[in-house]
C-alpha cells in the first residue's frame, strides 16, 4: 500500500523532503488524536512540482488582478473573466455583501462601466484576503492566477501532470490532494487511472467546487476506486467553500463531503490544518488499512 | 462509460399551420429509443394537448447543459413545423407565430451550445425549412434555448437537417402509419444498418456494435431518397448534414435485433411508401410498429443533393488549396459559379479610391450618416463605363452606407477607404461582396501580385459559405487559412469576415480575435460581424470608432446577436423583420424606408 501526496500552490523554492515531513507529521497527529496506530513503515510518494509551476508562472507573465489596468470598455480577456467569475463565486459562498465590496473599493469616479467593474473585482479580492487573517495581501490573486495557468494551459498541465504521473505504480494507492493538488491529482487519475490501483481519493481544501475552475476540466468524472472519494474542508476555507456535489461538482456516484474540519492554520486552508483532523485521519487510516 | 442525454421535442400543432400527425409521436418514439440506450431524456410533446414552450425547452436543455459539464453527449431532436428565415432555422413551438419568442432559433442554439462544455452535441432537425408564408411568420425570432455557460472547449456539433435551405420536409404514410421521413430514416439505419456503417467499439469492458455519426451521415441521404422514391408528386428532401465529430462518436448501438442477426447478403428493397397527400403529413392511426423498419436501400440509389454538391466541391477545393495540393479549378466546381464571385477587373478604381461596384441590380440611392462627413456620387452605365456604382468621398477610414436598389431593396455595407466593394445581386438579394484594393491605392501592388490566388480562394469560400459547407476541418487548416487570407501585411476583408465566422463556428476564439486585431490595424476600423464574433461589438476598444456597418453584414449574423450579447438600436431590430434570405444582409422595401429614415434622423450613424 502506498500513499501519494499531491501538494498545492506556493510551494516553490521549498525542500520537498521538508514538505513531505510536514504532511506526514500532521497525519501522525491526526492518527494520534484518533487513537490509531500510525502505519510504520509507510511507503510515501511526494511528487514535487512547486518549482516547475513557479517557473511557468514567471514565464507566463500573467499579471495579478491589482496589476491589471482595464482599457476603457474593452471586452475582458479570458483571464480577466476567470478571475472575476471565480471571485464572484467565492463572494457568494462566503456571504460577502456588495456593500462590503463597495466600501473596500472606495469612491469610484463616474467612469466607463468596464473600469468600474474591474475596480470592484480588485476590491473583492482584497476583501477576501482580509476576511482570512492568514492571507496576506494578494494571496487569493496569486492562487487564482496559478490555478488559471494550470487549468487553461495544456502545456503547463502536461508538465505538472507528468511529475505526478511519474510516481504512479501498480500497487494499491491512497491519493491525497490538497488545494490545486486536488485538481492535478483529479486530472492524473482520470487520464492515467489505468496505471494505478486507486484505493481511495481524498481531497482536502479543494477548489473543485468553484465552477469557474471545474468548467475547464471537461466533463466531470469519478475516478474509479475501491472506496468512495472523500472530500474534507473547513467551511471557512475560502477556496473550498462549496461541497463537491450538485450543482457545484456533480458526479455519479456521489462524493462524500465532510465540512467540519476546523483548520487551525491562519488562513484555514493550510495542509497542516487538514490532515490532523480526526475524521480525515480515520478516513485515511481506513483506506490504508484495508 | 459515456454519459448521454437527450431532449426530444415534438410539436404537431403550431398556430394556424396544418396539424402534423407524426411529430409528437416521433419525438416520443425517439425518446423511448434513446432511454433504452441509457440516455437521460427529457421529452416535450404536445401529444397530450400540453403546449410545448420555449421556456420548457430551455429548461430541459439547461438540465443537461450544466456548468461544469456532466454529460459527454447531448442529442437535441425536433420534429414539427419549421421555417428558414434570415438564413436560420426556426423550430416552431405551440405558441408560434403569435408569440414570436415561441420558437427555437437553431443557429443561435448551435452557437451557444458551443460554449456548453459538452464534448459532443447532435442536433436532429426533422422540420421544414421553407421561407415564412407571410409577414406574421417572418416576425418569429425564437430563443437560443442553451444556457450561456461560456466554457471554452472544443465542443463538436453534428447536425442532421431534414432538407436544404428554403425547402420542405415531409411526413407521409410508411408501413401503414404517418411518419416523418428523416426520423424514419434515422431509426431504420439503427435497426437495419448497412454492414459497412457498423463499427465495433469497446464500452465498459464489453464490445458493442454502433453506427458512428459519420457513417450514419454517409447513408442517410440514400435512405431518404429510397423512402421518397415513387411517391406521388415526386417530393425530395436534400439533407443538410455536418458531422465534425470523431470516428467513434455515435448516438446509439445497432438495434439488438439487427445486431444479433447475421448481416444481410444483399440490401433489401426500400420500404414501400404510400402516396403522400397533396400536403405533407396526413392523418393516420398510430403505427403498429411490429417488426423492423425498412432495410438499407439499393446501393445504386443516388443522393438527390444536386444543390449541395457544388458547395461540397468548393469546400473540398478550399481544403486542397490550403494543403497546397491544388491550385487550379477543382473538379465539381462550376466555372460560372466562380466567375460570378470574382471581381469585375474592368472596374478597378475610383479617384477617391473608395466605393461600390454594383452588378445584378441598379442603384438608385444611397445614404451615409452626416456623422461620417463623407459624400457620394451615384454612377450608372449611362454616365460611367464601370456600370452601376457608388463613389464614396470618405471623411473617415470606414463608414456605414445604405445602398438602395431600383426595386426598393437595400443593403448596408461599410465603405472602406482604399477599397472597392464589388457587390453582386441576384433574385434573392446580395449574393456576394468582394473588397478589392482600388488600383490607385497603395495596397494594389501587393494584391495584384497574388490576385489570381486571392480571387479564386475568395470565390471558393463565398460559394462554400453560401452552401453552408465552409468549415475549418482541423487545426492545421485553421492555421493555413489564417495565413492565406493575408495579403502581405494586410488582410483580405471579405476572407477575413468569412474566416471569422468559420473560426467562431469551430470554437477557435483566439483566431477570431487575431483576425479582428489584424483588420482593425489595417483598416482603422472594425467590421461589425468580426467585432461581434470577437466579443466586442458593443464594447469597442478605447479610442476606436464603433464597428461598421451598424449591423451584421452577413444575414446569419443576425441570429447570433443574442448569443454574443449584442443589442442593436430598436430601429434595426424592427428592420431585421424585413431581411431576405440572401447570404449578405438585404432588406426589403419596408426595411429600406426604416433605414433611410433612421439615417436622416441621426438615429443610425
Amino acid at each position: 500500500m502506498r500513499l501519494l501526496l499531491v501538494h498545492g500552490i506556493a510551494q516553490g523554492g521549498k525542500n520537498p523532503a521538508d514538505l513531505e515531513k510536514a504532511w506526514i507529521d500532521t497525519l501522525r497527529a491526526g492518527y494520534k488524536s484518533a487513537n490509531l496506530p500510525f502505519p510504520d513503515p509507510l511507503a510515501v510518494d511526494f511528487p514535487y512540482y512547486g518549482d516547475a509551476l513557479d517557473a511557468r508562472v514567471a514565464k507566463s507573465k500573467l499579471p495579478l488582478p491589482q496589476q491589471i489596468i482595464p482599457k476603457g470598455g474593452e471586452a475582458p480577456s479570458p483571464y480577466e473573466d476567470f478571475l472575476r467569475n471565480s471571485l464572484e463565486e467565492m463572494k457568494e459562498s462566503a456571504n460577502i455583501s456588495d456593500a462590503e465590496v463597495a466600501a473596500e473599493a472606495g469612491p469610484i469616479p463616474a467612469a466607463q462601466k468596464g473600469i468600474q467593474n474591474w475596480r470592484l473585482t480588485q476590491a473583492l479580492a482584497r476583501v477576501i484576503d482580509k476576511r482570512l487573517p492568514g492571507f496576506t495581501s494578494g494571496t487569493i490573486e496569486r492562487y487564482l492566477r496559478d490555478v488559471y495557468l494550470y487549468v487553461t494551459n495544456r502545456s503547463v498541465a502536461r508538465e505538472i501532470n507528468a511529475i505526478v504521473e511519474s510516481k504512479l505504480t501498480d500497487e494499491p494507492t491512497v491519493v491525497i490532494g490538497h488545494s490545486l493538488g486536488t485538481v492535478v491529482a483529479y486530472r492524473v487519475l482520470l487520464e492515467q487511472g489505468s496505471k494505478v490501483k486507486l484505493r481511495r481519493y481524498i481531497t482536502v481544501g479543494s477548489p473543485l467546487g468553484i465552477r469557474t475552475i471545474s468548467s475547464n476540466l471537461g466533463v466531470l468524472k469519478y475516478p474509479p476506486a475501491d472506496l468512495n472519494w472523500y472530500n474534507a474542508y473547513d467551511d471557512g476555507d475560502v477556496v473550498a467553500l462549496n461541497p463537491l456535489k450538485d450543482p457545484w461538482f456533480k458526479t455519479d456516484p456521489a462524493i462524500t463531503n465532510y465540512n467540519r474540519v476546523r483548520n487551525t492554520t491562519d488562513n484555514q486552508h493550510g495542509i497542516i490544518g487538514y490532515l490532523n483532523d480526526v475524521t480525515v485521519a480515520r478516513c485515511v487510516a481506513e483506506a490504508l488499512a484495508s | 462509460m459515456r454519459k448521454a442525454a437527450a431532449v426530444t421535442i415534438g410539436v404537431d400543432k403550431t398556430g394556424g399551420l396544418d396539424p402534423l400527425k407524426s411529430a409528437a409521436r416521433g419525438a416520443a418514439e425517439v425518446a423511448t429509443w434513446l432511454e433504452s440506450e441509457g440516455f437521460d431524456v427529457e421529452c416535450l410533446t404536445d401529444g397530450s394537448g400540453t403546449p410545448v414552450t420555449a421556456s420548457g425547452v430551455s429548461t430541459a436543455i439547461t438540465k443537461f447543459a450544466t456548468k461544469p459539464p456532466t454529460y459527454d453527449l447531448l442529442v437535441v431532436y425536433f420534429s414539427g413545423h419549421g421555417q428558414w428565415h434570415t438564413r436560420a432555422d426556426h423550430w416552431l413551438l405551440s405558441g408560434a407565430p403569435q408569440n414570436t419568442a415561441e420558437a427555437i432559433n437553431l443557429e443561435g442554439a448551435m452557437y451557444t451550445a458551443r460554449k456548453s462544455g459538452i464534448p459532443n452535441i447532435v442536433f436532429i432537425s426533422d422540420a421544414c425549412r421553407t421561407i415564412p408564408r407571410n409577414e406574421v411568420d417572418s416576425l418569429v425570432s425564437g430563443v437560443d434555448a442553451f444556457p450561456n455557460n461560456g466554457i471554452q472547449s472544443a465542443t463538436k456539433i453534428d447536425y442532421f437537417k431534414a432538407t436544404s435551405d428554403a425547402r420542405p420536409a415531409w411526413e407521409l404514410p410508411i408501413q401503414g402509419a404517418d411518419q416523418s421521413v428523416l426520423t424514419y430514416a434515422i431509426l431504420s439505419a439503427f435497426e437495419n444498418p448497412e454492414p459497412q456503417i457498423v463499427r465495433q467499439l469497446g464500452s465498459g469492458g464489453q464490445t458493442i456494435q454502433v453506427v458512428p455519426n459519420r457513417l450514419l451521415e454517409s447513408v442517410l441521404q440514400a435512405r431518404v431518397d429510397a423512402i421518397l422514391d415513387g411517391v406521388d408528386g415526386d417530393p425530395t428532401q436534400n439533407l443538410e448534414t455536418n458531422v465534425p465529430s470523431a470516428d467513434d462518436v455515435y448516438i446509439a448501438r445497432v438495434h439488438p435485433q439487427a445486431a444479433a442477426a447475421p448481416p444481410p447478403a444483399a440490401p433489401a428493397p426500400p420500404p414501400a411508401a404510400a402516396p403522400p397527400p397533396a400536403q405533407p403529413r396526413a392523418p393516420s392511426p398510430p403505427p403498429a410498429r411490429g417488426g423492423t423498419r425498412g432495410s438499407a436501400p439499393a446501393p445504386a440509389a443516388r443522393p438527390r443533393s444536386a444543390r449541395a454538391v457544388p458547395g461540397r466541391a468548393a469546400a473540398d477545393a478550399i481544403s486542397e488549396t490550403l494543403s497546397g495540393a491544388r491550385g487550379g479549378m477543382a473538379p465539381g466546381v462550376n466555372r460560372a459559379e466562380i466567375d460570378a464571385r470574382t471581381p469585375d477587373p474592368t472596374a478597378d478604381h475610383f479617384e477617391t479610391e473608395t466605393g461600390f461596384i454594383i452588378r445584378g441590380a441598379h442603384v438608385v440611392d444611397a445614404a451615409i450618416s452626416s456623422h461620417a462627413q463623407s459624400n457620394f456620387d451615384l454612377l450608372n452605365s449611362s454616365n460611367d463605363p464601370r456600370g452601376d456604382a457608388v463613389r464614396i468621398y470618405p471623411g473617415v477610414p470606414a463608414q456605414s452606407v445604405v445602398v438602395v436598389l431600383h426595386d426598393g431593396r437595400s443593403v448596408v455595407l461599410p465603405a472602406v477607404r482604399g477599397y472597392l466593394a464589388h457587390a453582386m445581386f441576384d433574385d434573392g438579394g446580395l449574393a456576394n461582396v468582394s473588397y478589392v484594393p482600388s488600383s490607385n491605392n497603395w495596397r494594389w501592388n501587393a494584391y495584384n501580385a497574388h490576385r489570381e490566388d486571392i480571387d479564386r480562394l475568395r470565390a471558393l469560400v463565398a460559394l462554400a459559405v453560401e452552401r453552408n459547407t465552409f468549415r475549418v476541418r482541423s487545426e492545421r487548416e485553421a492555421v493555413e487559412l489564417a495565413q492565406r487570407i493575408r495579403v502581405e501585411k494586410a488582410l483580405d476583408p471579405t476572407l477575413g469576415l468569412y474566416a471569422a465566422y468559420a473560426f467562431a463556428q469551430a470554437g477557435i476564439d483566439a483566431q477570431v480575435r487575431d483576425i479582428a486585431g489584424y483588420m482593425r490595424d489595417d483598416l482603422q476600423a472594425d467590421l461589425f460581424d468580426v467585432a461581434m464574433l470577437a466579443g466586442y461589438a458593443e464594447k469597442p476598444p478605447a479610442f476606436t470608432n464603433p464597428p461598421v456597418p451598424f449591423c451584421p453584414m452577413l444575414t446569419q449574423g443576425w441570429n447570433l446577436l443574442r448569443a454574443y450579447h449584442v443589442t442593436l438600436p430598436d430601429v434595426l431590430t424592427t428592420a431585421s423583420r424585413f431581411l431576405s434570405n440572401s447570404l449578405w444582409s438585404t432588406f426589403t422595401r419596408r426595411g429600406t424606408s426604416l433605414l433611410l429614415d433612421a439615417i436622416k434622423s441621426g438615429e443610425l450613424k
